[in-house]
């Protein structure tokens, strides 16, 4: 079963993801900051990582890069309501980025791209 | 250059005022020579006709002083440089009045003068050799026209006489015996005077147009800084607060005025920042609840759901809906707050009375969470002039965040106090604390401190708003927190 660890401040907001990616019949995984996140990363097998950048303590964008470093296997989708020109300008390096007030089925639309992978892309 | 430019009419201004101390000094040289050397004519003149009057005397004592022989004295003492020596009288006491008036005739410089004696009826006795049939006449009118009892002194000009004229009376007794007019050309004076104001009309123009030019090169030295300041000014723009002026070298006043100039920009490019983080915070703490609102709707429109699952959704979108009013009508307050305080009306306000009734409403809110609220009043009557919708926000804020960042079981106190002349109200917790480094920040707005899983996610603003008010009223908050232990905001309000 295809693993997706939300990574967000806002409990509202992972409560949210929590409901509506199990519903999609995903196993979900939850962390409230980077540490935690990190933590999740080194025990579980994650397959795709729902990053905000906008938390306290270390931010999204560091977290990107250690998941980057040490588990290459693992995609990165960048959630936030910023734009997206501005979250690949903060967050260099994720395989997606998407504003979350555009929808759920774009959100969908990029899970799945991403985790089928680029070589399966025309 | 430019009529409006101040390098010209810095230019104008000195040249002017240059010109007019010149021309002013310049002419007061020239009368002041022109007054000089009449001055020293005149003394001449009377020195002239003194020794001529003494002369006279002395030859008419040498000779005796009938008057046939006194005629004789003025006629020797008028031509003696022409008599030849046969002429002389080999008479001693005459031959040494010949001698030494020769002598003073040289040193008196008579030769070039034209002298006449006239008898007391105004007839011409004598005339020095000079005189000839053309100037007589003037001479003879102009003797004419003078007073006779007394010395005078006066000008002629014409075409071919330029003259200064003294009339002297030879008294004998009572009487007027001869009439003296030596009349002494003034041409070389005159000339003199006449190159002098050739020389002061043609010298100050010359001068004025060299220091205008001097004048305008050192004020364009003195501008170079502005230009170079006017020349950053244009490149600075929204998207290039980066740049700065450079003086290599400038003089200090030029130099605090870069600097001031560059401070502005620094306070500037600090602003603009500070708007385009409020603008992204309000975007994102507007987008976050409409992120979820949509999400939540159309998680209910792709399948049928149970009714439970309806009444979830449309719960969480009321509340999102809430929170996004919230955040407006907090972001409309701090606008009037901060731009509009006029609006707001004061009046008296007891602060144990009013926060006694604060306390009882918020023992409501902390009986929810089981934590204990106290209030401890001061001894006498504390009273301020205050907004009391504004004040009780504040002080329902303060009290809510306690509530919301102490857990269960904690406690909330309430203390009021007179401080010299000020209130001062303290709300002080047993919460979760303020980490040391956020401190400084937590009136910021949309500033979030790092929250612990069990309290509630806020817009950032309240204590913000909490600053704002304590504002329009004099007042200041300050906070003291330590981690773990617990949190105390005191306000101090200046008391009527």
């Amino acid at each position: 079963m295809t693993t997706i660890l939300v990574v967000d401040d806002e409990e509202r907001i992972r409560s949210f993801y929590y409901r509506l990616l199990a519903s999609e019949g995903y196993r979900v995984e939850e962390a409230e900051n980077a540490d935690e996140a990190n933590d999740i990363l080194k025990s579980e097998p994650v397959d795709l990582v729902l990053l905000d950048f906008r938390m306290p303590g270390a931010n999204g964008g560091d977290l990107c890069e250690v998941i980057k470093l040490f588990h290459q296997r693992v995609k990165v989708i960048v959630a936030s309501v910023y734009p997206v020109t501005e979250q690949k300008k903060r967050v260099p390096g994720a395989e997606e980025y998407y504003d979350k007030s555009r929808g759920i089925s774009e959100l969908f639309s990029k899970i799945k791209s991403v985790l089928l992978g680029p070589e399966l892309e025309p | 250059m430019k009529l409006r430019s101040v390098r010209f009419k810095v230019s104008v201004l000195y040249t002017s005022v240059l010109g007019a101390i010149l021309l002013v000094y310049s002419l007061m040289l020239y009368f002041n020579l022109g007054y000089s050397l009449s001055r020293a004519i005149d003394s001449d003149l009377r020195k002239k006709v003194l020794e001529i009057e003494e002369t006279t005397n002395l030859y008419s004592q040498a000779f005796d002083t009938t008057e046939e022989k006194d005629v004789v004295s003025v006629r020797r003492a008028l031509h003696i440089n022409e008599m030849a020596d046969r002429e002389a009288f080999q008479w001693p006491s005459v031959r040494k009045i010949d001698q030494s008036w020769r002598y003073r005739i040289q040193a008196l410089g008579i030769k070039h003068d034209y002298v006449v004696v006239y008898s007391s009826s105004g007839e011409v006795l004598e005339t020095s050799q000079n005189v000839d049939e053309e100037l007589l006449p003037i001479l003879k009118a102009l003797f004419h026209t003078t007073l006779k009892g007394k010395t005078t002194i006066r000008d002629f000009d014409s075409k071919e006489y330029r003259l200064r004229i003294i009339t002297h009376p030879l008294y004998r007794g009572a009487n007027i015996r001869y009439i003296f007019q030596i009349a002494t050309p003034t041409e070389a004076h005159q000339l003199l005077l006449k190159t002098k104001m050739r020389l002061i009309l043609i010298s100050i123009p010359v001068f004025l147009l060299f220091t205008s030019f001097l004048g305008s090169f050192f004020v364009l030295r003195v501008f170079d800084p502005v230009m170079e300041i006017t020349r950053a000014a244009r490149q600075i723009s929204y998207r290039d607060m980066g740049k700065r002026v450079e003086l290599k070298h400038a003089d200090d006043e030029i130099k605090s005025l870069v600097d001031a100039f560059n401070d502005m920009i620094w306070r500037l490019e600090k602003s603009f920042r500070h708007i385009d983080d409020f603008s992204s915070n309000v975007a994102h703490e507007l987008k976050t609840p409409l992120a979820i609102i949509r999400g939540e709707l159309e998680v209910s429109l792709r399948k049928e759901r149970t009714a439970g699952e309806y009444q979830k959704s449309i719960g969480i979108a009321i509340e999102e809906v809430q929170r996004v009013l919230k955040t407006i009508n907090d972001l409309l307050l701090l606008a009037k707050l901060d731009y509009r305080t006029e609006v707001f009306a004061f009046e008296p306000v007891e602060l144990n009375e009013f926060m006694q009734e604060i306390y009882e409403q918020s023992k409501l809110i902390a009986a929810g969470k089981k934590i204990e609220i106290g209030i401890k009043a001061a001894e006498q009557p504390l009273t301020i002039n205050a907004n009391k919708l504004h004040l009780r926000r504040l002080f329902f804020n303060l009290i809510d965040n306690a509530i919301k960042f102490t857990p269960r079981e904690g406690k909330v106190e309430i203390a009021l106090e007179r401080r010299h002349k000020e209130a001062r109200v303290s709300v002080r917790d047993t919460g979760v604390g303020i980490p040391a480094e956020d401190l400084p920040r937590i009136f910021e707005r949309f500033f979030h401190v790092d929250r612990t899983n069990e309290a509630p996610s806020t817009n950032g603003l309240g204590l913000s708003i909490v600053q704002s008010i304590a504002k329009i009223h004099n007042g200041v908050v300050n906070v003291e927190s330590e981690p773990g232990k617990g949190t105390v905001f005191t306000v101090s309000l200046p008391l009527l």
